[in-house]
């Protein structure tokens, strides 16, 4: 017994020696401390990135709001008059008025019509991925192309949208879409619904491919009908997924510009909050001004997505 | 890691506050004498030439550096609707470039904030002086310091379809406004199928500014009157405004003008007319090009825009050239300059659609070859004229400007009196709020 014990000692000192145990500490805290590092050393990149492309600039753009901030000149601090000069801006509040009503309105439009393609075409049967793929092209082609091309076709007489609604007997040939602060909306937001559903329809689609048929096969065993399993499985299994399209929707909404740029902007009624930025900065000058604007936006943003996540988060987390 | 995300932040915050760090030089009056100064200059000179006219840059700036060994122009194109920040930018940034083809319209904003050269003696010393476009010219001078010379011209003429002229028994382009409406009157009462007695670009600010507010210079009625900084607005009841305003909104009325002329923005400007379905077009010079590729140019004829009483007037659109403070290399570019407003590159413009600068091309050849751009010099230098102001963007060119309101409540809805109160109250609060800084 003293021999095997004696073996056994010299066999592992680290074990019952009080520097073996310490070695063993060291051992782990040298490999923690690498592991560490390694971490530290592949996520720099991304971080650096941040601090630099986003975490600055904001930083730096909170600065400049409190400034008179010019596009050409020397500039002074100012404190918080920018902001307290927004909120009597009526030009401003207008905007933010109007861009609230335009998300109202888009929203849905976007969820409903995505939300039906993707319910059509979530079974990859024959033509599913060429209708998809049709159905995704325009936000590919991208919005500022979008909104150039229907400025031409919604012109009155020579472009396809008249040409079309009074063969169908819904229009007159000669209808000025972007004049009037009515039709001009209803143009922007079919063309902004048509644009973006295909974005929501491959994020549902997404989701709806994720649920397990199963499921489905358990309901219909149950008698569940068509409805029923949209409302009980589909619907509340794409919680993540809706909240995601939402998000994408609800902030591209907010930050609606080209749209109105291009194809309505001489209607002030029609002017979102970015393009108020945009003319404030660029038109004006006011580039102090005009970031205080930002500023309330990216708070106003930052709310409603936090708002929406904590509406769509899943309950049972 | 705590330590990493520190040093990391201190490094990047270092980098960006060097990068976003004041201007180097900001001399505004270089000190190089008269006969050095652009003469065997070597380096690279960065000039900026905005979209929409740079068709001439295009051809003559290889050209220019064919023929300079040791000294290289690096063309940068901007955009059409950002030229003014892009540049901005550059300055804020510290890192203007050597020479700007500046809109002539915007250049009282930058020499107001100290922000290009004085380079008033060596303009004087060009031997093109005595030549150069006083409009242009004069849109570069500031404070009694000369800041821009003229590069080319980009100005509004009133072209008409000699052939509906001819079917409609109109012998000649109107001299008035009162014979413009005539004129498309009879036009239109030809009754011809797609046919308009006008088109102009109704929902297009900066065109109808640009094509319709010489119809009331001709007659020495400027709207924005007097000089920086105790400019006055003269727009709520001027008789040659409401005059011009009514006629518009007659020939509306009448059906003179298409449909689509409402809501077309400038980008579909003179389409119609160049496929020959329009009488009388006032516009910029530049449909030229469409017209002579339409191969029926026989067909058009160019006058200058007829004043409200009678006269001509132009608007001296265009480009100036200005050298930012801090520019590198401010000597090249102004050996470039020197060489642009030598006659023959001056003449090269015309092909592109340009007008040229400097008077003294107009020569036996010039005329001969450039028949119209002809025209457009020769009401260029008798009538030409562009407000210098600071708030010739925000009143005119910008998204629903008071000037945009003004038109299109007066022509398209007939109220000329109220759009007239409102663009004056609106136009004199911009001025107010120009002159204190705001």
């Amino acid at each position: 017994m003293t021999t095997t014990s004696a073996i056994d000692d010299a066999a592992a000192p680290s074990r019952t020696s009080k520097s073996g145990r310490a070695n063993g500490k060291v051992r782990r805290s040298a490999q923690s401390r690498r592991a560490a590092r390694t971490g530290a050393l592949l996520v720099s990149p991304a971080m650096i990135f941040v601090l630099v492309f986003v975490l600055f600039p904001l930083g730096f753009a909170v600065y400049i709001s409190l400034t008179n901030w010019p596009l050409i000149g020397s500039y002074h601090y100012v404190g918080v008059s920018n902001y307290s000069e927004l909120v009597h801006d009526s030009d401003f509040l207008q905007s933010i008025t109007f861009t609230l009503l335009y998300t109202v309105i888009v929203t849905p439009a976007i969820f409903i019509v995505g939300y039906g393609l993707a319910a059509l075409l979530r079974a990859n049967r024959a033509g599913a991925k060429l209708f998809r793929t049709a159905f995704f092209l325009p936000y590919v082609i991208g919005l500022t192309t979008v909104s150039y091309m229907f400025e031409i076709e919604l012109q009155p007489t020579s472009g396809g949208v008249d040409f079309l609604l009074s063969k169908l007997g819904l229009a007159s040939a000669s209808k000025t879409w972007t004049v009037h602060y009515g039709s001009a909306l209803l143009a922007v937001c079919v063309i902004v619904t048509w644009f973006a559903s295909g974005m929501t329809m491959l994020i549902l689609t997404g989701g709806m491919q994720g649920i397990s048929r199963d499921v489905y096969e358990a309901a219909e065993v149950d008698g569940a009908t068509w409805w029923d399993k949209e409302w009980r499985i589909t619907l509340p299994l794409l919680r993540r997924s809706i909240a995601l399209s939402l998000v994408i929707s609800i902030i591209g909404s907010f930050l609606a510009f080209n749209q109105f740029y291009i194809l309505a902007s001489n209607n002030p009624k029609l002017q979102t909050v970015v393009e108020w930025i945009y003319s404030t900065a660029f038109a004006k000058f006011e580039v102090g001004y005009a970031t205080a604007g930002a500023m309330f936006l990216v708070v106003i943003v930052a709310a409603i997505t936090a708002l929406q996540l904590v509406l769509l988060r899943n309950t049972e987390e | 890691m705590k330590r990493l995300v520190a040093v990391v932040a201190c490094v990047a915050s270092a980098i960006l506050i060097a990068a976003c760090g004041g201007s180097g030089s900001s001399t505004r009056s270089p000190s190089a004498s008269v006969s050095s100064f652009g003469v065997n200059a070597k380096g690279t000179v960065v000039f900026y030439q905005r979209s929409g006219t740079e068709a001439a840059a295009d051809v003559l700036v290889p050209e220019f550096n064919r023929t300079h060994p040791g000294l290289k122009v690096k063309l940068v194109i901007t955009g059409a609707n950002d030229d003014t920040s892009t540049l901005a930018s550059a300055i804020r940034a510290g890192n203007p470039p050597d020479l700007v083809g500046l809109n002539d319209i915007d250049i009282t904003e930058f020499d107001s904030k100290n922000t290009l050269m004085d380079l008033t003696k060596y303009i004087k010393a060009l031997p093109e002086y005595s030549s150069l476009s006083k409009g242009h010219l004069a849109l570069g001078e500031y404070e009694g310091a000369q800041y821009a010379v003229p590069y080319l011209a980009d100005v509004s003429v009133l072209w008409y379809n000699k052939v509906l002229f001819n079917k409609a028994d109109i012998t000649g382009p109107p001299k008035t406004i009162a014979e413009m409406v005539t004129d498309a009157n009879k036009i239109q009462a030809l009754k011809l199928a797609g046919t308009y007695g006008i088109s102009f670009a109704g929902d297009c600010q900066g065109c109808m500014a640009f094509a319709g507010l010489p119809d009331m210079w001709a007659n020495h009625d400027y709207l924005i009157e007097g000089k920086i900084p105790n400019q006055r607005i003269d727009i709520e009841g001027n008789k040659d405004l409401t005059a011009w305003l009514n006629a518009y909104h007659e020939m509306w009325k009448n059906g003179d003008a298409p449909v689509s002329d409402q809501t077309d923005t400038g980008t579909t400007w003179g389409k119609d007319f160049a496929s020959g379905n329009v009488g009388i077009f006032p516009a910029g010079y530049d449909e030229y090009t469409d017209l002579a590729s339409s191969k029926n140019l026989k067909n058009y004829g160019v006058a200058g825009l007829p004043g409200v009483n009678g006269d001509t007037a132009t608007f001296d659109g265009g480009d100036d050239f200005v050298i930012p403070t801090g520019a590198k290399n401010a000597s090249g570019a102004w050996e470039f300059v020197r060489w642009m407003l030598q006659e023959k590159q001056q003449t090269a413009l015309a092909k592109y659609g340009l007008t040229p600068v400097v008077g003294s091309v107009l020569d036996a050849q010039f005329e001969k070859q450039y028949p119209y751009d002809t025209v457009a010099v020769k009401v260029m230098n008798h009538d030409g004229y562009a407000p210098t102001t600071m708030i010739y963007d925000t009143a005119i060119n910008e998204p629903d400007s008071p000037w945009f309101k003004l038109f299109s409540s007066a022509v398209f809805s007939g109220q000329t009196q109220s759009a007239e109160k409102t663009a004056q109250s609106a136009f004199s609060q911009l001025l107010v709020s120009t002159s204190s800084g705001k």
